[in-house]
């Protein structure tokens, strides 16, 4: 009977111990050491002419200046004549947005001390080819992406 | 015996004892409220926008030259050595010709020049054509590229300055007139006679210039990027 409770204790020990044990080991072991995930900008293409509904970036590796359009996105149909085109690029950097509606007078801002950037562009029905400069305003290096957008009432 | 082994490990194994960061002090605290209030009056007003196109839009647009024409699929080149397939219903499809007249798909061949309208698919890179727009062969213009640089000469005669650019490496005339505007990025005006050797110019050629050559431009605008207002001589 003695003999039985022992092996009964020694038991109820050893089960008691390993769920204890093996609770303790999850809950300290070291945090996941997977890579974060990046974006290699030096292998992506330069062109923004494939399709980017998440954003896109381009990078003028001289002088690592970007430009990352994050709306809209490129190759997009919208049905109004002006848009918001914001951004992110160096910070106070002077941004020149060229279209062919009115091509003598392009608008112009400054990117925030974040490198945040707001443009409105007026559109002409149709397409349209957006040029947006990035300009570092005391070296004159910029870096320039362009975008297609194309402005139609149609319904489909 | 395993789980009591490995119980007994862990046990052992010394747990980190977070170190007692020292307090900030309470100007730093209050920066810190103020970033994290900005980012979230900042998310807030993104989500509020009421402009569509702060979406991702699910319309989407290319121009561009056809390739190939399938029963039920078009690829497009659209420049820059990039092509685009898209999938269509020839039932659902419109298709318009340069005249602005409804067409068909047939109608369509290899080599013209088209806009396409349609859909963004769940899938990424599906897209689905609706509307079909023939244009005329260059018809669709693109922006003169600007020209950016250094003043590095100033002519006293004339309205003409030199520009030495870094990114092309080469040097180009710039004719100003009466009608050039001459801005700082905010748009404030400055006077020909303010510019100076030195200085940055964003230079926007003027389209309707005909006598605009590979190194000789004619300005519509001139901004000045590192323009500053030069301070006021103290009076004795």
């Amino acid at each position: 009977m003695s003999k039985e409770l022992v092996l009964a204790l020694i038991l109820g020990l050893m089960v008691g111990f390993g769920a204890t044990g093996t609770f303790y080991a999850l809950q300290h072991r070291p945090a996941s050491t997977n890579p974060p995930v990046t974006t290699d900008l030096s292998s992506a293409n330069p062109s923004p002419t494939s399709d980017n509904p998440s954003g896109l970036t381009n990078q003028n590796l001289d002088h690592q200046i970007t430009i990352k359009i994050t709306s809209p996105a490129n190759n997009s149909a919208v049905s109004t004549a002006k848009i918001t085109i914001s951004g992110e690029t160096q910070p106070q950097y002077t941004l020149v947005l060229v279209s062919t509606t009115n091509p003598n007078q392009p608008v112009t801002t400054q990117s925030d001390t974040s490198g945040q950037f707001s443009l409105q562009a007026s559109l002409e029905s149709g397409a349209n080819y957006l040029d947006l400069y990035s300009i570092d305003p005391q070296t004159g290096q910029y870096f320039q992406t362009n975008l297609y957008i194309t402005y139609s009432t149609a319904k489909f | 015996m395993l789980p009591l082994l490995i119980s007994l490990i862990a046990l052992a194994s010394p747990s980190p004892i977070p170190s007692p960061s020292p307090t900030p002090p309470s100007s730093e605290v209050q920066k810190i409220r103020q970033v994290i209030q900005e980012e979230v009056i900042k998310k807030i007003n993104q989500l509020r926008s009421p402009n569509p196109d702060q979406t991702i839009n699910p319309k989407f647009s290319f121009h561009g030259q056809v390739t190939i024409i399938d029963p039920d699929k078009l690829v497009l080149d659209i420049g820059n050595s990039s092509i685009q397939t898209l999938n269509y219903n020839p039932d659902q499809l419109t298709v318009i010709d340069s005249s602005r007249n409804k067409s068909d798909i047939s109608q369509i061949k290899v080599g013209d020049e088209v806009i396409t309208l349609g859909n963004r698919l769940e899938t990424p890179g599906d897209f689905e054509l609706m509307r079909l727009i023939k244009v005329k062969p260059g018809s669709i213009k693109r922006p003169l590229p600007l020209v950016i640089g250094k003043i590095t000469d100033i002519s006293t005669t004339t309205s003409l300055f030199t520009l030495s650019t870094a990114s092309l490496k080469q040097d180009f005339q710039i004719k100003y007139q009466n009608t050039t505007a001459i801005l700082s990025p905010s748009g404030q005006k400055i006077k020909s006679s303010q510019l100076t050797i030195g200085q940055i110019a964003i230079v926007v050629p003027d389209s309707k210039a005909k006598n605009n050559t590979t190194n000789s431009i004619t300005a519509a605008t001139i901004y000045i990027s590192n323009f500053s207002t030069p301070s006021p001589t103290p009076k004795p």
